[in-house]
């Protein structure tokens, strides 16, 4: 009988065999021959010190880039980093950088580096201006800055930068990151004919910015973070105690033909607490940021956003600008060993018209659950379902850290 | 929809079986086994197996994951004799309990050298290849060569240390071991070969004194200088990795059981949960073509058990693993209740308290449940297929250790701390009851079962070890070969101590073979004694043990 059952059970047992058994193929493979490392060996030098891998990304909504990655360490001997990467297709139609940076990697108490970089996005989100509902297009086009009707349009942007930056770490967890970048933007329709065009929405000669801009925009940021996790048990990264206090100020000077000058600054507020000794952590944070200047002066690119992974999670990236936004989010985090996390949380903002028009009021609530991976040394991995209040449901898988280190001027 | 009705019935006559009260089993009229011959010279050595990190975890979520779709019958043990005991082999010998086994004994070890840094110099012949952990191949100033391996800077003594009392306790139980030493040197007394290299990628790579010194500078180094270390007498013979945890080695004549089904596997189960040693894979075993000591022509398989540095909760200070013993690395049914129940679900292992005492891990007797207990993962098959019954055997063993031979264990780890040597012995002796106390509760725990004056004595173990109190009858009725009840149950009170004595009623005919069922008062399956007059003599003798 017992033949027979085992008869039958193939039916369940086959699409088992059809899963596993590649995967085990690869395993096998990997750990017999260490294909990874052979693999790896063509693309490094025996010095490890010159690196060059091709890569392939596919991002859902966004489609394949492909490209090179290149990096050359210490040929100078003064411990310096170059790392050169170009790419083609996706979110990016092109993009390339070059970073050159001393004594990040080492930990030093001063690093500096300068990164440049060309970039042609053609499929950035444009909602509007302010804190209005998504609807569909209506017949004629919206003045952006006197109306907040939202719709969900495509333009494009090339962008050149030069980014030059020096950190500094303090005693007592205290950082100051000093960086400034000379920026040449130019913004277009949406060259995918299928989407809807900014132009086709939004009267374009009454958005800021749009068209040629070059400028110059420097900040100083002082941090003091104290984020780590509650206990030695729990993984490098996976924050359970601890404060994050940033405060960041900086000036936007046009250049060339753009004359437009404002200030920007903001701060971000972080609290973790440990609720027991297992692994249970509450999150509380607290994000602002404000630019100041005429509202209808200000390029829209500048704007503060809301949106996306990190900001007002639950909306699509970009879904709100204004002159002012401001999110408070709570999380709720488990560990289920010391490599895997849960976190729970809802994030609360709104973006504002000008710090005049502060209200608790028709506040975006985003929410949503996340699992996340870690290695013995901090976050590897993300997978994220977030909806909103509204309706809107994402979900995201992110191979980079969530709590983005880099400087400020070196974001889009 | 009649299709599929008719399926599930075929499914589930398939899982059927008949059943026996007194069981299928019958022994033959003949003494136990208490040696094997698993030591037939094999003309060529078998191939080595290297271990496959990522494959063999892999592989086994998809044993898990399949097996019950085989329809896999759970199988008693094999590889014991008609005791229910396993003879001597190359796997494992009886030691504790069958022989006197001193203190001193323990203290010193398996194996006949001195600890190398009696030996000093030391030179380097190569990096340690394998594993995670900084180490050297060093041969001292006799020419033995052996692996060094050191506690983590900032853990110190606690691996080091782990890994010998673990060494000595499983040689003293009866396990094939590698002879270790704690020792102690300094970095004059270091020299290295002319050759020494890395293996990288395959590829050896010269080594130099600054990569001696870059290395030691990340492992712990006593206040006075001194660097502790792990010293590993190589292992003699051709070493051909790990012992697989299913089937057998093909190409082995001697290898007939599958390892999956050896109880002097199977029954480590409860021995680690009583160590906590948890870093249990095939790469911790290790096989080896050995010659005979007696005839060197001839050649044969050993197999051992390696690395216990993992063992006594080292992991929570060394890796900072809070899980091990009460959760796998990767834990399916335990993630699954912390997400149904968003995080609210007390994780097992929460409350563990640290002993906070210095060389000595997350090892405690407080929450420990040998029930529940896991090691860091379910990859080494023969333990997740571990019986009740594999686990009494090795509970048995465990409480064969007097405290005086678990302190000899401890002593030979060199502690620098009393009272961190004092805890340890404490919580092992503490561990041993509890790992004793619930594997006897669920096997009926009577032992040392023989024939004294014309009648069949026996001991109860739980009452021998005072590990329960309570007053403890046995009801004992005989039966026939053919299973045929031969007289009413009768009572039988057991002394204090454990030790009880019946008078069997006999079966007749021929050698009058006797099944006597012995079940205790505290409610577990009775035990089946099968005699025989002895033909030679006609004295009555016990010819086999089936536990149930």
């Amino acid at each position: 009988m017992r033949v027979v059952g085992r008869g039958l059970l193939f039916i369940p047992r086959l699409p088992l065999e059809l899963v596993f058994q590649p995967v085990r193929g690869v395993f096998y493979v990997q750990d017999r021959y260490n294909a990874a490392g052979v693999v790896a060996a063509w693309f490094t030098t025996e010095d490890k010190r010159i690196a060059i891998f091709p890569t392939a990304l596919v991002e859902t909504g966004f489609g394949l880039n492909v490209g090179v990655r290149a990096s050359f360490k210490n040929m100078l001997g003064a411990g310096e980093r170059l790392n050169l990467r170009a790419g083609f297709g996706g979110r990016f139609r092109t993009i390339a950088e070059a970073k050159l940076t001393l004594g990040e990697k080492e930990k030093t108490p001063v690093s500096v580096g300068v990164l440049g970089r060309l970039e042609a996005r053609d499929q950035d989100r444009f909602f509007g201006y302010g804190n209005g509902d998504t609807v569909d297009a209506p017949g004629m086009l919206i003045d952006p800055t006197t109306d907040a009707t939202a719709v969900d349009t495509r333009y494009s942007v090339k962008t050149s930068r030069i980014v030059p930056f020096v950190r500094a770490r303090l005693p007592g967890n205290v950082a100051l990151l000093a960086s400034a970048a000379i920026t040449r933007d130019r913004t277009d329709n949406n060259v995918n004919a299928n989407q809807l065009q900014i132009d086709e929405v939004y009267d374009i000669s009454r958005l800021p910015g749009f068209g040629k801009r070059d400028a110059l925009y420097a900040e100083l940021e002082a941090s003091w973070d104290t984020r780590r996790p509650a206990n030695r048990f729990d993984g490098q990264g996976m924050r359970g105690a601890g404060h994050l206090v940033s405060v960041f100020g900086g000036r936007y000077e046009g250049l060339a033909d753009n004359t437009i000058n404002f200030y920007r600054g903001g701060f971000d507020l972080q609290q973790f607490v440990a609720l027991t000794q297992g692994p249970r952590a509450l999150e509380f944070r607290v994000f602002a940021e404000a630019v100041t200047g005429p509202r209808d002066e200000i390029p829209f690119l500048e704007l503060p956003r809301l949106g996306g992974q990190r900001l007002l999670r639950g909306y699509n990236i970009d879904r709100f600008r204004d002159k002012v936004a401001a999110v408070g989010q709570v999380g709720y985090l488990f560990s289920l060993s010391r490599y895997v996390a849960m976190t729970i949380f809802a994030d609360v903002g709104r973006v504002y018209a000008d710090v005049d028009a502060l209200t608790w009021r028709d506040q975006r609530v985003g929410f949503g659950t996340a699992l996340e991976i870690y290695s013995s040394t901090g976050m590897v991995a993300r997978a994220e379902i977030a909806g909103s209040a509204d309706g809107s449901v994402f979900a995201y898988l992110s191979l980079d850290p969530v709590f983005d280190t880099r400087a400020r001027t070196d974001r889009r | 929809m009649r299709l599929a009705l008719a399926y599930l019935i075929l499914l589930m006559l398939a899982g059927c079986g008949a059943h026996d009260p007194v069981g299928p089993v019958r022994f033959a009229n003949s003494p136990p086994v208490w040696k094997v011959n698993d030591r037939i010279d094999t003309a060529k050595a078998p191939k080595a197996i290297p271990f496959l990190r990522g494959f063999y975890h892999f592989t086994s979520f998809y044993l898990r994951a399949t097996r019950g779709l085989w329809l896999e019958r759970d199988r008693r043990a094999v590889g014991t004799n008609s005791f229910d005991e396993v003879p001597d082999s190359t796997w494992f010998t009886n030691r504790i309990g069958v022989r006197e086994v001193k203190p001193e004994e323990i203290l010193r070890g398996p194996g006949s050298k001195e600890a190398p840094d009696k030996h000093l110099p030391w030179t380097i012949q190569s990096a340690k290849e394998g594993g995670t952990a900084i180490g050297f191949v060093v041969t001292d100033a006799r020419g033995v060569k052996f692996v060094l391996k050191f506690d983590q800077k900032h853990a110190p003594e606690i691996e080091t240390g782990a890994n010998i009392v673990g060494q000595r306790l499983l040689w003293a139980i009866g396990y094939n071991v590698p002879e270790d030493h704690v020792v102690y040197f300094t970095r004059q007394d270091l020299r290295l070969a002319k050759d020494a290299y890395i293996k990288l990628d395959g590829d050896k790579k010269p080594i130099d004194a600054a990569y001696v010194d870059k290395q030691l500078a990340k492992v712990s180094v006593g206040a006075d200088g001194r660097i502790r270390g792990n010293a590993s007498v190589f292992i003699a013979g051709k070493p051909l990795g790990g012992a697989p945890r299913l089937g057998v080695r093909r190409d082995d004549p001697n290898d007939t059981i599958p390892h999956q089904l050896r109880r002097d596997q199977r029954g480590q189960a409860s021995l680690f949960a009583w160590l906590s040693h948890t870093d249990i894979k095939e790469d911790n075993t290790f096989d080896a073509f050995q010659k005979d000591p007696r005839d060197p022509d001839v050649e044969y398989v050993v197999h051992y058990l390696i690395d216990f540095g993992n063992a006594f909760g080292t992991q929570s200070k060394v890796r900072h693993r809070h899980y091990p013993d009460y959760q796998y690395e990767v834990d399916l049914k335990e993630w699954g209740k912390s997400i149904v129940s968003l995080g609210l679900q007390r994780q097992p292992w929460e409350g563990r308290v640290d002993p906070e005492l210095p060389g000595i891990g997350l090892y405690s007797a407080e929450m420990f449940d040998p029930g529940t207990w896991k090691a860091n993962t379910f990859a080494q098959l023969p333990l997740l297929y571990a019986d009740r019954i594999d686990q009494f055997w090795g509970a048995k063993l465990a409480m064969r250790f007097s405290r005086v031979q678990i302190e000899a264990a401890v002593e030979a780890a060199r502690y620098t701390n009393a009272r961190s040597k004092k805890y340890l012995v404490d919580t092992i002796v503490a561990r041993q009851r509890i790992v004793g106390a619930y594997w006897f509760a669920r096997t009926n725990p009577i032992d040392e079962v023989r024939f004294d004056g014309g009648q069949l004595c026996f001991v109860d173990l739980a009452l021998r070890h005072q590990l329960v109190t309570t007053q403890t009858t046995f009801a004992v009725q005989s039966f026939d070969r053919q299973g045929r009840s031969l007289e009413a149950r009768k009572g039988v009170a057991a002394a204090a101590n454990g030790n009880t004595c019946v008078t069997p009623t006999w079966a007749a005919g021929g050698a009058r073979y006797t099944i006597v069922n012995v079940e205790s008062s505290r409610g577990m399956p009775g035990t089946l004694i099968h005699l025989a007059l002895d033909p030679a003599t006609q004295q009555p003798r016990v010819i086999g043990i089936y536990r149930q």
